[in-house]
């Protein structure tokens, strides 16, 4: 089984604080690998660097066979979800889909309306986001990760503001996606979460990230 | 990616980004208070010319703005271009999409539309508040009037030496390209800035260029400072009228400033934290 993501050796500095202190990492193909911490531990900022939003100090980071930050400038066949979802508030769910689909050109506007059916939004409402409650906001931000049929998913607290209904078919999906192929690499602070979906579980710690043994 | 792909992600930022002000109370103030200044001011000129009968030509309504609001306008621009790079969760989403290339095209022509549209705000809004004394025409009513004995060049709206070396049209032109490029170049210090992670060390600068000839001329009562960019952004700066082709020079001077700005974001560009975070959860304000 090849590997989806390579950590390897990744330094990142924000003034005197190391926040990640030689990280290796590596996301086989086809598996969920899970990231655990407490809050300002250095999840996000690892996820931003895979991503190629931000860059690394040190060490490299190969997604898909591509080194970030060299051969391409951010995470190629990627959908992310980092930092919660933001959308233009004016426009319909729909509408923001449609125009980041006109910048990635990787499908055409039905991937849209089906990628939203998947998380249980209404394609044809034309409510606008900035009405939408904080679930739906997460639901619309996990259809763009996925209407693109990525092959790593790259998802920062996805079950965030999802009720229990969600939160368990969002769930079913990600397991549905990973027997498809696709891999996952998620943050959550939700134990269960971890156990129910991750093949590989790592925590963070000081900079440091660790397999994470549950007791 | 190729040319016209990188030309397509540019104008989507662009768009996306212009979008984004179509729910922003920000937005929404910064043209309340440019119909406002055009208004009050203009108000001002039809007081003064409708009971004499007096008009102004066309291009006057527009170059009036210019050359006496100036600063507000300036001020007001810059209102709306503080948090470049666009601050917004979803320009996450946008990143992954493209490249660094095509984001920082996005994030310029974002900014050089803006310039084109806060003109093209300001000069609709100031024809539109002058219709009552507008006529056709490319003639310097102030001209008129002191050739028909009704003015002197003291009560004139605009300086003499400008009127006698170019006709309104050509001043309004000429003003557009000063003003627009540099408007530009405030606006590329304050993306500069951001891309370098620290967006008020670029707003800071660009709010001293724009408001300290103001600050100083208000606690010093002295003549208007006329070295500041701002001031040679006016087209009626006295240099003009006294040596042929300084616009022009002026202009290039700026635009040449705007490319350098553009030129460093570029070298800047491969290494720049692009994880921009709204404290507002991506929302405009």
């Amino acid at each position: 089984m090849s590997d989806m993501v390579v950590v390897n050796g990744v330094y990142k500095r924000y003034g005197k604080q190391t926040v990640l202190n030689g990280i290796s990492l590596r996301v086989p193909q086809g598996t969920i690998c899970g990231l655990i911490g407490p809050n300002g531990s250095g999840k996000t900022v690892l996820l931003r660097c895979i991503c190629g939003i931000t860059p690394t100090d040190a060490g490299s980071i190969t997604v898909g066979g591509y080194q970030i930050g060299k051969q391409r400038d951010f995470a190629p066949d990627t959908g992310i979800l980092i930092e919660g979802p933001g959308f233009i508030g004016a426009y319909s769910g729909l509408d923001n889909l449609k125009y980041l689909m006109a910048l990635s050109r990787k499908g055409m506007p039905q991937n849209c309306e089906a990628a939203m059916r998947l998380v249980g939004l209404d394609p044809t409402e034309r409510k606008r986001v900035r009405k939408y409650s904080l679930g739906m906001k997460q639901r619309l931000g996990l259809a763009q990760a996925l209407m693109e049929k990525p092959k790593l998913l790259i998802l920062d607290e996805p079950f965030n503001a999802l009720d229990a209904a969600g939160v368990r078919e969002t769930r079913a999906l990600f397991l549905s996606l990973k027997e498809g192929g696709t891999s996952f690499l998620l943050t959550s602070h939700n134990a269960q979460d971890i156990q129910v979906l991750c093949d590989n579980v790592y925590q963070f710690e000081g900079g440091c990230l660790h397999k994470y043994l549950p007791e | 990616m190729g040319k016209k792909s990188k030309l397509n992600d540019a104008l989507v930022i662009a768009k996306m980004s212009l979008s984004a002000w179509a729910d922003s109370p920000r937005g929404a103030f910064v043209l309340l208070a440019m119909v406002m200044m055009c208004f009050g001011a203009l108000r001002e000129l039809w007081l003064a010319l409708l009971p004499a009968g007096y008009t102004i030509t066309w291009a006057e309504a527009p170059l009036y703005m210019f050359h006496r609001q100036s600063l507000l306008a300036g001020t007001l621009f810059l209102l709306l271009m503080t948090d470049l790079p666009r601050k917004g969760n979803a320009q996450n989403y946008q990143l992954i999409r493209t490249n660094r290339l095509g984001w920082l095209l996005g994030q310029l022509t974002y900014c050089i539309l803006m310039v084109l549209a806060f003109l093209a705000v300001m000069a609709v809004l100031s024809l539109l508040f002058s219709i009552p004394i507008v006529q056709a025409g490319n003639q310097w009513s102030d001209t008129v009037r002191e050739e028909l004995g009704y003015a002197f060049p003291s009560e004139a709206m605009f300086p003499l030496a400008t009127r006698e070396v170019m006709p309104p049209a050509h001043a309004l032109a000429i003003s557009f390209g000063l003003s627009g490029a540099y408007w530009l170049g405030l606006a590329l210090l304050i993306l500069l800035s951001g891309l370098v992670g620290q967006s008020l060390f670029g707003l800071v600068p660009a709010m001293v260029i724009q408001l300290l000839p103001w600050i100083v001329n208000t606690f010093t009562q002295q003549q208007p400072l006329l070295w500041f960019p701002g001031a040679y952004a006016n087209v009626f700066h006295p240099q003009y009228a006294s040596m042929q082709g300084s616009e022009y020079r002026a202009l290039a001077a700026f635009l040449a400033v705007d490319c350098m700005l553009v030129l460093i974001m570029f070298i800047r560009l491969k290494s720049a934290d692009l994880s921009f975070v709204s404290n507002q959860g991506g929302a405009m304000i």
